[in-house]
């Protein structure tokens, strides 16, 4: 009896995790896809470029405490603004989004990866999204661009509004395209690799949450009024 | 084993030959019952739990209406943690035993408890009423049956209490009479700080409670609490143990007598007998003074001398009582302080597992609640392209066609239909009603630790009073000198008063006299005491170290046949680097652990409740098997997975527990409350709550 019951819980997470792989994938193409204007392919809508930034983009989107700490980077350098990115980071902490959101992503060889065919695929058969390969111009790599269809958008577009939770995958998505929407996907990749916990997570394992250093660094960046609300 | 008095007082005799007479001996070695008491107590009984009822209410009103049967052998209560598993144990032992480890808060909700159990063909039920301020206490022979009636006239009333304390003795006395128990005897200082007194203590019903109920947080703690050897001793119930607890007990106070006689020159110089002595001194020396004023009437300043010095002695006195007062208090004082602390210590560790939950649930609360809108945004939607060949696709979703299938490959889709959304509805509005019961529970928590701090606090502050205060005690000194230079100024007198007449010589001459007579007491007696206390000490010693083999020869078999018994189940509960258990003389257990023997509280903090699970088993097994030892064959255990959790343990544990109840099922009875699902299936009796919900 417990092992059945075992089975259909492993089963149905298993479909929970498929379903929001879906959105997750679909909403980072549609906020972060340039717009169209193709008279030959009117239903195209929107266009990203490359598999590999739509990963890193992915992984930023799952794990808010790395978000944190790449705007607390920012900050540092000089090349945000410190206000701004103090009370996004307050929120961030305060919502406890680093325990409640995140959505664990394995290490492939380079960094955060996961297999997105099966999402492609299925955004594919309803129509919602296109699909092509480029050969890169170095001839050895293929580059994978993806179309988001005026079906798609429409849809996204028609019910947005009534998706609290989704639209919150959207805001996110905004918020990371506005301080990281210029970098490519090797910059981003290189941001990564730079956090000792993704370098030291094993290939194919998960990789571990690092709140501990968003609140060290938010203290040494703003002084200590992490304690003050609790964390 | 019949062992004849006579010829064990001739024994002993024997070898003290010359040196003590026979009749000294028998009186030394006489005890107030026979030696042979183990053997002849009652042979081995059952307790057996048959039903629990309890009724009461919440604070938020809801009611409390528990009910549980048990069965013989295994019944396996799960529930997730914080649910109330360990409250319904803590009402067993409270009904059992009269003493009260229910949390205050779940305490205040119970209004009344009945308890049905049996002692082997003999039912039994208690009644607890706790509706008032005191609690009203029955125990009846026979089944209860309504919870909320009881008809004392309907029962063959065995105990009826209308206190705690009533109730505890009463249960104590009649466990004790069933199960053959009696109280073994330790001694121990008398806890007033001046007191020289020896007091004797003894085991009682609550103690041996231990070796029954295993409860979730004391796995770290000596084996069966604090008096370990002393129960196990009681548990086994082996021949020739009572006399040897007897004549230790008298063997100790012969070592305090004899102390006490080496010390007593020491003791004089204590502060108690230093006035005493002063006393005395004063005595002689108004002696002198009077007979000085009879000689002549110069010297009437000695009588002021005499006035400051009896106020000086007042004034000592006084100081005195202050000290031990304010001791008293601070001894209260830190009792009361480690009685916060244990319980703000205890409320954090409940906040810990509260969030830990909370954040569980509302975890949830996101991902069921994303699934939910991810599945509508991706609904009704018709396959329009092939992702295979890039195609479009004509077929269109056949209208006649069931709802339940792939739109692309037509197959039924159970997996996710099986949960429709009202489903999930549900199970939402579950959870988000148990975060805010959580959240709710949190804040009760912080404020009950927020007032316990201002509680320490405010002891912490009268502490700290009377530690300032204890400067009192440096009052004494100046005192004390002064009454040196008082009397000091009396001896000048005297010596004065000297020349004075010859009479005083004499008086002086006899108190010289006097004092010396009384060193010579105070030296000589100890001696002649000491000496002969000796040798009764060593006729004791040598009488329980030649009972101690005696026992030996006739348990020895027994007690290899218990190491045993623990070894198989330690190993089988995972602990292989253990390879053999020692139980000596005096009933310590040592485990051997990488080629050395170590202590039970020297075994990893992660296996010490796998030790004394082994411990607890084994001595119930020894028992059903071999018909030998006393403990009640039954068992509580609550958490045994507990921070235990590797999956070897957990598989041991289940074979553990499968085999007991196999072999010994309806021999004994062992109830567990665990939070581990997977030790589901293990129990032939198991009542598992839902997750999240409460057991009442």
């Amino acid at each position: 009896m417990y092992d059945a019951e075992f089975i259909r819980e492993e089963r149905h997470s298993e479909t929970v995790r498929r379903y929001k792989d879906r959105i997750r994938i679909f909403v980072i193409l549609y906020v972060f896809g340039r717009t169209l204007d193709d008279p030959n392919n009117p239903q195209r809508k929107k266009r990203f470029d490359t598999e590999m930034r739509l990963q890193k983009i992915d992984f930023l989107l799952r794990y808010p405490d790395y978000f944190a700490f790449e705007l607390l980077k920012l900050a540092e350098e000089g090349k945000a603004n410190r206000d701004e990115i103090k009370k996004i980071v307050r929120s961030i902490l305060d919502e406890r989004e680093p325990e409640l959101r995140r959505h664990e992503m394995q290490r492939f060889f380079f960094g955060s990866y996961e297999d997105i065919d099966d999402v492609i695929a299925f955004l594919k058969s309803v129509d919602f999204v296109e699909f092509s390969s480029e050969k890169a111009l170095d001839m050895k790599t293929i580059n994978k661009i993806y179309f988001v269809t005026k079906q798609g958008v429409d849809r996204l577009e028609g019910m947005i509004d009534t998706l609290p939770l989704i639209g919150w995958y959207v805001e996110r998505a905004e918020l990371i395209k506005r301080f990281f929407g210029m970098k490519s996907a090797a910059e981003l990749k290189r941001m990564q690799y730079l956090l000792d916990e993704i370098k030291s997570a094993g290939y194919r394992e998960s990789i571990a949450g690092i709140t501990h250093r968003v609140e060290q660094k938010y203290d040494d960046l703003y002084g200590g009024t992490i304690s003050e609300t609790g964390f | 084993m019949k062992l004849d008095f006579d010829q064990f007082v001739g024994e002993v005799a024997t070898e003290f030959a010359g040196r003590i007479e026979r009749e000294r001996v028998q009186t030394l070695l006489t005890i107030e019952d026979d030696y042979d008491f183990d053997s002849t107590r009652a042979s081995s009984s059952r307790l057996i739990l048959r039903s629990l009822k309890v009724v009461g209410e919440k604070s938020d009103g809801d009611a409390i209406e528990f009910e549980h049967q048990f069965e013989s052998g295994l019944n396996m209560l799960i529930a997730d943690n914080l649910k109330g598993k360990s409250s319904v144990f803590k009402i067993i032992k409270y009904a059992l035993t009269g003493r009260n480890s229910i949390k205050n808060d779940v305490k205040k909700w119970l209004n009344r408890v009945l308890l049905n159990f049996d002692i082997d063909d003999d039912q039994y039920a208690i009644y607890l009423n706790m509706e008032g301020s005191r609690l009203s206490a029955r125990l009846v022979s026979g089944r209860g049956g309504s919870i909320t009636k009881f008809d004392e006239a309907a029962y063959d009333v065995v105990l009826s209490a209308n206190s705690e304390s009533k109730f505890q003795e009463g249960m104590q006395d009649f466990f004790f009479e069933k199960f053959g128990y009696y109280s073994l005897q330790w001694t121990q200082k008398d806890s007033r700080k001046d007191s020289l007194q020896l007091n004797r203590a003894g085991i009682t019903w609550p103690t041996i409670f231990k070796s029954i109920y295993l409860e979730s947080k004391d796995s770290s703690s000596l084996i069966f609490g604090d008096q370990g050897t002393k129960i196990f001793q009681v548990l086994l119930g082996l021949d020739l143990t009572f006399p040897i607890n007897r004549l230790s007990v008298k063997k100790d106070f012969l070592i305090h007598e004899l102390a006490k006689a080496r010390s007593s020159i020491a003791v004089v110089n204590r502060p108690s007998a230093e006035k005493q002595h002063l006393y005395d001194q004063l005595a002689a020396i108004e002696e002198q003074i009077r007979g000085i004023e009879h000689e002549s009437s110069k010297e009437s300043d000695a009588v002021e001398q005499y006035k400051q010095y009896d106020n000086l002695i007042a004034e000592l006195s006084v100081t005195n009582a202050k000290i031990v007062a304010s001791s008293d208090r601070f001894r209260q004082l830190f009792k009361k302080k480690s009685a916060i602390q244990k319980s703000i210590s205890e409320s954090k560790e409940e906040a810990s597992v509260t969030q830990r939950e909370s954040t569980k649930a509302s975890r949830e609360i996101l991902r069921l609640g994303e699934f939910l809108e991810s599945r509508r945004f991706f609904s009704n939607l018709d396959i329009k392209r092939c992702p295979s060949c890039d195609q479009g696709v004509v077929h269109q979703r056949d209208p006649h066609s069931l709802n339940n299938e792939c739109i692309l490959c037509h197959k039924s889709v159970e997996e996710e239909d099986e949960f429709d959304d009202s489903l999930y509805r549900s199970k939402l509005e579950e959870l988000e009603t148990a975060v805010s019961e959580l959240e709710v529970r949190k804040a009760e928590l912080a404020k009950f630790e927020a007032t316990l701090n201002d509680e320490l606090e405010g002891v912490n502050k009268q502490i700290r009073a009377i530690e300032a205060e204890q400067s009192i005690f440096e009052d004494v000194e100046p005192l004390k000198k002064q009454l040196a230079e008082v009397q000091a100024k009396i001896n000048e007198q005297k010596r004065t008063a000297q020349l004075v007449g010859t009479e005083l010589e004499k008086l002086t001459s006899e108190r010289a006299v006097l004092q010396y007579r009384l060193g010579q007491i105070d030296d000589n007696a100890p001696d002649d005491t000491s000496e002969l206390l000796d040798i009764d000490l060593q006729v004791l010693e040598f009488a329980i170290s030649l009972l101690q083999s005696k026992r030996l020869e006739t348990a020895g078999a027994i007690l290899r046949e218990l190491e045993q018994l623990m070894l198989a189940e330690i190993r089988q509960l995972g602990l292989i680097s253990i390879t053999e258990v020692r139980i000596d003389e005096t009933f310590n257990i040592e485990y051997k652990q990488d080629g050395s023997y170590i202590s039970f509280e020297s075994v990893a903090e992660g296996e010490k409740l796998r030790a004394k699970l082994a411990l607890y088993l084994s001595v119930i097994q020894l028992e059903i098997e071999h018909n030998v030892g006393r403990h009640v064959r039954f068992l509580i255990i609550d958490s045994p997975a507990k921070e235990e959790g590797d999956s070897q343990y957990l598989k041991g544990l289940s074979e553990v527990l499968r085999n007991i109840e196999d072999r010994l099922g309806n021999k004994l009875q062992i109830v567990i409350g665990t939070a581990e699902r997977a030790l589901a299936g293990v129990a032939k009796h198991e009542r598992a709550f839902p997750e999240s919900e409460f057991v009442f």
